[in-house]
């Protein structure tokens, strides 16, 4: 009753944290129809900057966070300009070949940002000082305040966000966006403005789960590719392009992982999500709320 | 059609390229002998790997599943048994076959990113399998290997030379035949390929058997070359990528280009190894410009010259 208990809180709290983690890349695939491979790397690069501006230059907790979302910022924006336009604008590149060139290209983007990580700040896990100590019990279980600040944190910021895309004129080109850019286009709005705002939001919502998920798992530079694939299950699971579906998809992965994790073995918390997705490629491709 | 115009001239490129190849260990140092005969393992990874993209349309993010069964079927028959050394490579290529044929499932129901997907999840799922069996595996560090191919560098790079051969011979062999014209019209589309009474499930089966069972002994062969199979070697994302920036910078579509970009990777990779913990960092630069720039690789550009 009270691994019951456990398992049930830390899959909510592991499940709202994969939430925020998976919208970047579920509304950066729904707008702009580009799968970022390089999502994990983002994730990780926004908790070492942010633990570096931490732990090593002893900013106060909050500015070192806001250094990391800021570098997840600028690298989304570099990203951009530097590897998803030029293959968009691209001639030489035949239009259908260019989902292929932008999965490779971000891949090895990937591989350029970890390596670089790697090499400034080593390879060994960092963890982000919790915002709170101290903790509590319920119904006989341990609880640490971090754990539900970062649920809350989470759950608020998608709040915040569902809020902007449904209710802010924004938000509503958005969504727009995700409908059709020759529509958006002839209604009078910039793409290129469109794509600058995407690309931000989609630093800013990685950057900070980034760091919310380091300051409850920790992160590390080789973990990349596992948190690439995680976010891939997340989003399939839920349906490619749909944020309602990888909300619920974040819960039943976060789930999978806490069972295995206390059930099984820690070391094998990233092998049923990798099962789930093989399953719904094979069985369900469109996903679970898909429209694709 | 023009193909089979520019790819005599291809043809005679490679026969040149073989004869220096053939001539080139007597006047090189044993080191770069040793590079070489890395590459040409690794230009076998990505000509069967261009085979299913260039032909079959099919983007397979996971050829190092296919690299990584080959070489693990064959390293771990090794070490536990005391079955010849052939017959590890025989049974570890068979097994990558098998791992083959598991992906053309996959492949005729699934379409452009899923398949993607499902191919990069393979490659995960296994590095983690073997990390997870590490008793057996030797997990992150690899495991070494009791068998050798041979202690003599000069027949280590006539043995690589000569698979690029027939794998290439094979490769032309049935791109250049019906075959690969069957497989281009699958991959473009499958139903008007049907309904000209063409079994895409057949080729694609095809397609796919014979690209694992290359790149499974290609895998097989390498470890027992370097006397050890490790993650990093043959199963890791990293791999992945090289294997197909090296098919993109040789030129997807020509079988024969993808060795030229596996000498380039490889070579360049070597030369820049001084860089230390940055190699990578700068092969990848190096490849994502190219990638940009140059998204027909150097046979493609040859080819569009003429």
């Amino acid at each position: 009753m009270h691994l019951l208990l456990q398992i049930l809180v830390n899959g909510f709290i592991v499940g709202s944290i994969y939430a925020l983690s998976a919208m970047g890349f579920s509304l950066i695939f729904g707008t702009a129809g580009i799968l970022n491979l390089a999502h994990g790397a983002y994730l990780v690069l926004a908790a070492i900057v942010a633990w570096f501006f931490i732990s090593h230059l002893k900013l106060p907790l909050l500015a070192g966070l806001s250094i990391g979302v800021l570098a997840s910022v600028l690298f989304s924006y570099l990203l951009f300009f530097l590897v998803v336009n030029p293959i968009d604008k691209s001639t030489r590149i035949p239009k259908e070949e260019k989902g292929v060139f932008v999965l490779t290209a971000t891949l090895l983007w990937s591989m350029i940002v970890q390596g670089l990580l790697d090499y400034m700040f080593g390879a060994t896990p960092v963890i982000i000082p919790p915002f709170t100590h101290g903790n509590m019990h319920l119904f006989a279980i341990k609880l640490t305040y971090n754990m539900l600040i970062l649920a809350a944190l989470s759950l608020c910021i998608i709040g915040l966000l569902w809020f902007f895309i449904n209710k802010t004129r924004p938000g509503k080109v958005l969504l727009a966006a995700s409908m059709s850019h020759t529509g958006l286009a002839i209604m009078g709005i910039e793409l290129k403005r469109v794509h600058l705002l995407l690309w931000g939001i989609y630093g800013v919502l990685t950057g900070v789960s980034g760091v919310l998920l380091a300051s409850f798992l920790g992160a590390s530079a080789t973990a990349a590719p596992e948190l690439t694939g995680l976010a891939f299950s997340i989003v399939v699971l839920g349906g490619l392009g749909s944020t309602t579906g990888s909300f619920f998809a974040s819960y039943i992965i976060g789930y999978l992982g806490t069972l295995t994790a206390y059930l099984v073995s820690p070391s094998y918390t990233s092998l049923p999500a990798f099962f789930v997705l093989v399953l719904i490629l094979l069985i369900r491709p469109q996903g679970l709320f898909g429209r694709f | 059609m023009s193909i089979s115009a520019s790819s005599k001239n291809l043809l005679r490129f490679a026969a040149l390229l073989l004869v220096i190849f053939v001539c080139l260990p007597w006047v090189l140092s044993l080191y770069i002998v040793g590079v070489l005969t890395i590459a040409f393992y690794f230009s076998v990874f990505t000509m069967s790997w261009d085979l299913l993209f260039g032909y079959s349309g099919e983007f397979n993010f996971g050829p190092t599943f296919l690299i990584g069964v080959g070489a693990y079927g064959a390293a771990l028959l090794n070490v536990n048994t005391s079955l010849p050394l052939f017959a590890c490579v025989l049974l570890g290529t068979l097994t990558a076959v098998l791992a083959g044929l598991l992906l053309v499932a996959p492949a005729l129901r699934l379409r452009g990113p899923y398949f993607c997907l499902i191919t990069l999840v393979s490659v995960l799922l296994l590095g983690e399998f073997i990390t997870i069996f590490a008793q057996y595996t030797g997990g992150e560090i690899g495991m070494t290997l009791p068998g050798i191919l041979s202690t003599s560098g000069m027949v280590n790079y006539y043995l690589a030379l000569g698979l690029v051969c027939v794998s290439a011979g094979v490769f032309l062999t049935i791109t250049e035949s019906p075959i690969g014209l069957i497989l281009q019209a699958g991959a473009q589309d499958p139903v008007a390929a049907e309904s000209l009474g063409f079994s895409i499930v057949k080729y694609k089966i095809l397609a796919f058997s014979m690209s694992a069972f290359f790149s499974g002994l290609s895998g097989a062969l390498l470890v027992f070359y370097m006397g050890t199979a490790s993650v990093s070697m043959v199963v890791s994302i990293s791999v992945v990528l090289q294997i197909i920036i090296a098919a993109i910078i040789g030129g997807r579509r020509t079988i024969l280009g993808p060795i030229l970009g596996s000498l380039f990777i490889i070579i360049t990779g070597q030369w820049l190894q001084y860089l230390g913990q940055l190699d990578y960092v700068a092969v990848s630069i190096l490849a994502l410009i190219i990638l940009l720039f140059f998204p027909d690789g150097i046979a493609g550009i040859a080819l569009r010259r003429r």
